[in-house]
């Protein structure tokens, strides 16, 4: 995509690296309050409904992460690197690869986890898996420009321009108790560059792409 | 006013009719293999039958979901097997969900460290739990629930997840939207067991009604469900559906036999009232020995039954006798006088032959033999003393209509004799197989379906169990542990790949020795602090997350051992009390084995490490072992019997030769049925030996006729035709069933068909020779 390769160039990706404060410090910012977009242009015309109607075009199917994980269990972050496949319509493979391997295939209402290393492979029913079940309902709608479903689910906050911006996803309080707090997209033009995700009880995952091979 | 000959004989039957069905409802019908069987007082025997008849194999269900989708055929997988868990009657339902195991789950996960087949002492050392510790980093790492990562934690060795597995089966089957699916992702799978043993068939049939009545629902509610179709198999769905082709084959047959039969008589005496008197003998026949074999035995047994009213089938021939002799001014009574000597004699011959059964210590051979004993006698008295009286007085049976015999030259009879030597000669060099080995032969159970139970057999890793160990002992624990003290020799045929796996009681429950060895495993408190405050060096993970650890391994120590009465009534306790129950006062304790590569030398294997104290029992050759030995004796038996009734024709009829012509005809026309059987590929099984019985009866009885000494030559020709009536109505009720797709109707028909035809050839071609007068004092 020559608009894309054009746009991910060198000082726009160190850009978006800065911006994402990484590395990420052992004590994380809480990405949800207050609702400060992170960007500060502003662009009256970049709407949520333009950015659904962009998102899948700039969809690549197979993207390379690294994500950092901060936990009340753990004594400092853990650095995971790996890949995240989305296969439209509806199904979400993030496949770990160091510093050990894990998979978690989303498809119709199940997750499977698998760990080879330990010969786990277990299938959560999503009603079981509370946040990760918001997380993969919110990327699917993402990925599909599923707008009203989107809305439906969250309350949406999108600032800065077409070529960067920031989402904000918190979920609709229904009557069961949610353990998700908000998800951030950071992203540059059509494509998600990095994604937040805060939990209620503190916990963090920071997942950033990396730029694919040759770009 | 003469009474009408149907009204008297209609009353009699309905009084039958009632008295049968008092009868009924009264005698035990047994259809247990044990009591076809003596007891050798051997408790491995007992097990053999309780394995066959209601072991955990019996019990297994697969059924297989397609027609729809893959994530609404995983609806549906899911639905139904809520539905079943629900019903209460199964001990298992697996489909690959997650919550299948639960229900047992909270009170197996206490005793983790009692029954985690993997517990050592190195695990709760520092090198062990660091390794331990490293694995779970990944585990805690990432979005899943705070609840799931803590019980990770908690359990840190995985000393649950270990023993969990064993409790899957072990099987890893591909999972799709939750549940298992086939390696081709078109089958849903789900695998169940049934709390009813596998051939309570009433149950079980209850139970498919159940799911039947599941898929229908489901097929009206789940969007995209509408043409859902399931697949079943399994050892009591075949059992049912056999039972079902027989009867179902056995009443339209029959109904179509009986039909042609009245037709055919009704065509012959053209009188309604003479086709109810020609049942008489044999409804009579039937009550008077279901009654004696309930007077002697207690009960009556479901394969005597069936066996003996084929054999007493020859009863229907006396009434048939009776009215084609029928010749005015004779009255009935003066008819029977004369007839009754013949009569008697075939009864007799009969009740000899097959009463020497009687004396068989097999239970269901000596019901056999007082079942057709008693039939064979009751009939030909019932024709003797009561027919008479319900037949009008000048009653005239206008039946010689056939009387055609064939025009008998010394050239034909010795063909016929040359064709026999033949058919000997055939049947002594014949290479081909005698006796069906094999009973699961004669199935009805079309090969599709047996196909399809064995793909998915291989699909959902549960194959038909074929052999298994067997290990008594006088205490549970005691049994329990002598099948732990297998596991490493079969461990070792798992490797040697002589084995694919066990499944053994021990895996789920092990014996209190080992679960002691295992508490003594466990450190003390203080020390297992201490491995793990150095484990957790250089781990990113919090210390306090491991108090539930140290607090449980403190626990399990002080646990009393585990008991199977902790798992009572649930589905966990139902697989253990399967694999290891009581038996006349002692324990047996099961191993059922998979994948048995070399069944000799697995034999030979266990021989050297059991000293005598574990069995090995391959179900399918122990069956056909049975059978054969059954058919041993039932053949032993039948010689007894004709010798006795040699002895007896002998001295009624004073003469070698005439006792001879007797039998000849009969002889000769068995072999002729046992060549034919031959010749179509026909391997001989019980129910063929069954109706040769009935053959050898019926012609005895034709030759005893027709070699009588004929007063004149119109009462000669009405004998030859009441033979060719009895011949054809034998021949149109089993002939037909000879049509049967089922294998042992289609045996029975046949045999008794050919049979009924041989004999009217034989003895039509055997009796123009005259022969002394049958002593005729009645």
């Amino acid at each position: 995509m020559i608009f894309g390769k054009k746009i991910l160039s060198l000082p726009i990706s160190l850009f978006t690296i800065v911006l994402m404060g990484f590395p990420v410090s052992a004590t994380p910012k809480r990405v949800c309050i207050p609702n400060q977009p992170s960007v500060q242009e502003s662009d009256k015309t970049w709407t949520i409904d333009r950015l659904m109607e962009e998102l899948p075009q700039g969809l690549h199917h197979l993207e390379r992460f690294r994500e950092t994980y901060t936990s009340s269990m753990l004594t400092q972050p853990i650095v995971k690197e790996g890949t995240l496949q989305f296969t439209p319509p509806f199904k979400l493979e993030k496949h770990v690869l160091s510093p050990f391997e894990e998979i978690f295939i989303a498809e119709g209402d199940t997750l499977r986890y698998e760990n080879p290393e330990q010969g786990i492979s277990t299938t959560f029913a999503m009603r079981e898996i509370p946040t990760l079940s918001v997380f993969i309902l919110g990327l699917r709608s993402l990925f599909t420009g599923n707008v009203s479903h989107l809305r439906q689910h969250f309350h949406l906050t999108l600032t800065g321009t077409d070529r960067l911006w920031s989402l904000h996803l918190r979920p609709v309080t229904s009557s069961e108790p949610s353990t998700m707090e908000c998800i951030q997209l950071l992203g540059i033009n059509n494509r998600i560059r990095a994604i937040e995700v805060q939990e209620i009880n503190g916990d963090h995952s920071s997942l950033r792409f990396l730029p694919s091979e040759g770009q | 006013m003469t009474i009408k000959p149907w009204v008297p004989s209609l009353l009699y039957l309905l009084t039958l009719g009632i008295g049968g069905s008092v009868a009924f409802t009264h005698i035990p019908i047994d259809s247990q293999l044990h009591a076809l069987f003596p007891s050798s007082g051997k408790a491995t025997q007992q097990i053999l039958f309780d394995q066959l008849q209601s072991g955990q194999t019996s019990r297994v269900l697969l059924l297989g979901f397609q027609g729809a989708a893959r994530d609404v055929l995983a609806d549906a997988s899911k639905q139904l097997a809520q539905a079943m868990r629900d019903s209460g009657r199964f001990a298992y339902v697996h489909n690959g969900e997650y919550s299948s195991l639960r229900n047992d789950q909270a009170r197996l996960y206490r005793y983790r460290y009692l029954l985690s087949p993997s517990l050592n002492p190195s695990q709760f050392q520092e090198k062990g739990l660091h390794e331990a510790l490293q694995r779970r980093v990944s585990n805690v790492s990432n979005l899943l629930p705070m609840p799931i990562k803590r019980k990770i934690l908690e359990d840190p060795t995985q000393a649950f997840p270990q023993y969990a597995q064993l409790l899957k089966g072990g099987n890893s089957l591909h999972t799709q939207h939750g549940v298992w699916f086939s390696a081709s992702e078109d089958l849903a799978l789900l695998v169940a067991e049934t709390m009813a043993p596998g051939f309570d068939l009433d149950r079980q049939e209850g139970i498919q009604s159940l799911i039947t009545h599941q898929i229908e629902t489901l097929r009206a509610t789940l969007p995209g469900a509408s043409a859902l179709e399931l697949l079943r198999t399994g050892p009591s769905l075949f059992a049912i559906q056999s039972r079902t082709l027989i009867q179902h084959d056995a009443r339209w047959l029959s109904s179509l036999g009986t039909l042609g039969v009245v037709i055919f008589l009704f065509l012959t005496y053209r009188s309604a009232g003479l086709i109810l008197l020609t049942m008489v003998p044999l409804a009579t026949a039937l009550l008077a020995s279901c009654l004696a074999v309930y007077a002697v035995f207690g009960y009556l047994h479901g394969i005597t039954l069936a066996f003996g009213t084929t054999l007493i089938g020859v009863a229907i021939d006396y009434p048939i006798h009776l009215f084609a002799h029928l010749h005015p001014p004779d009255t009935p009574t003066t008819t029977i006088k004369r007839i009754w000597p013949t009569i008697r004699l075939g009864a007799l011959t009969t009740a000899i032959g097959y009463g020497a059964m009687l004396l068989s210590g097999f239970p269901g051979l000596s019901q056999l033999g007082l079942f057709a004993m008693v039939g064979s006698l009751t009939a030909a008295g019932t024709t003797r003393w009561i027919l008479p009286f319900f037949i009008p007085p000048n009653h005239v049976c206008p039946i010689p209509w056939i009387v055609w015999v064939p025009h008998i030259t010394p050239w034909l009879s010795r063909l016929v004799a040359l064709t026999i030597l033949l058919a000997v000669g055939y049947l002594a060099t014949s290479e081909k197989p005698f006796w069906e080995s094999d009973i699961a032969n004669l199935s009805p159970i079309p090969s599709n379906l047996k196909h399809l139970d064995s793909e998915m057999r291989k699909e959902v890793g549960a194959p038909g169990v074929r052999d298994l160990l067997i290990v008594i002992a006088p205490t549970a624990q005691a049994a329990l542990e002598r099948t732990e003290d297998l596991q490493l020799t079969l461990q070792r045929m798992i490797q040697q790949g002589h084995l694919r796996g066990y499944e053994m009681a021990a895996n789920y429950l092990p014996s209190e020795r080992t679960q002691r060895t295992r508490q003594s495993f466990l450190p003390e408190s203080e020390q297992l602090k201490e491995a793990l405050y150095h484990a957790l060096q250089g781990l990113p993970l919090q210390p306090e997350l491991f108090h539930p650890f140290l607090q449980a391994v403190e626990e399990s120590k002080h646990f009393p051992p585990f008991t199977v009465q902790a798992l009572k009534g649930t589905p966990l306790g139902t697989k253990i009390d399967s694999l290891l129950y009581p038996s006349h006062e002692q324990w047996v304790g099961v191993v059922m084995l998979q994948g048995v590569q070399n069944r000799h030398m697995l034999a030979s294997s266990l021989e050297d490490i059991s000293s005598g104290n574990v069995y090995y029992l391959d179900l399918k050759d122990e069956t056909n072992r049975m059978v054969t030995q059954y058919r041993t004796e039932i053949l032993k038996y039948l010689g007894l019997g004709m010798i006795g009734l040699l002895t007896l024709l002998g001295l009624n009829l004073r003469s070698f030769s005439s006792v001879m012509r007797t039998i000849l005809p009969v002889v000769g026309a068995l072999v002729f049925v046992l060549a034919t059987l031959h010749l179509f590929n026909e391997a001989l099984s019980l129910f063929h030996i069954a109706s040769l019985l009935l053959v050898a009866g019926i012609g005895i009885d034709y030759a005893l006729f027709l070699s009588r000494h004929g007063n004149t030559p119109q009462e000669h020709e009405t004998t030859i035709s009441s033979v060719w009536v009895c011949s054809l109505t034998t021949i149109l009720v089993f002939g037909v069933m000879a049509f049967s797709q089922t294998p042992v109707l289609h045996s029975i028909g046949l045999t008794t068909g050919l049979g009924a035809l041989f004999c009217l050839m034989m003895s039509l071609v055997y009796s123009r020779q005259s022969i002394p007068p049958v002593s005729s004092q009645p």
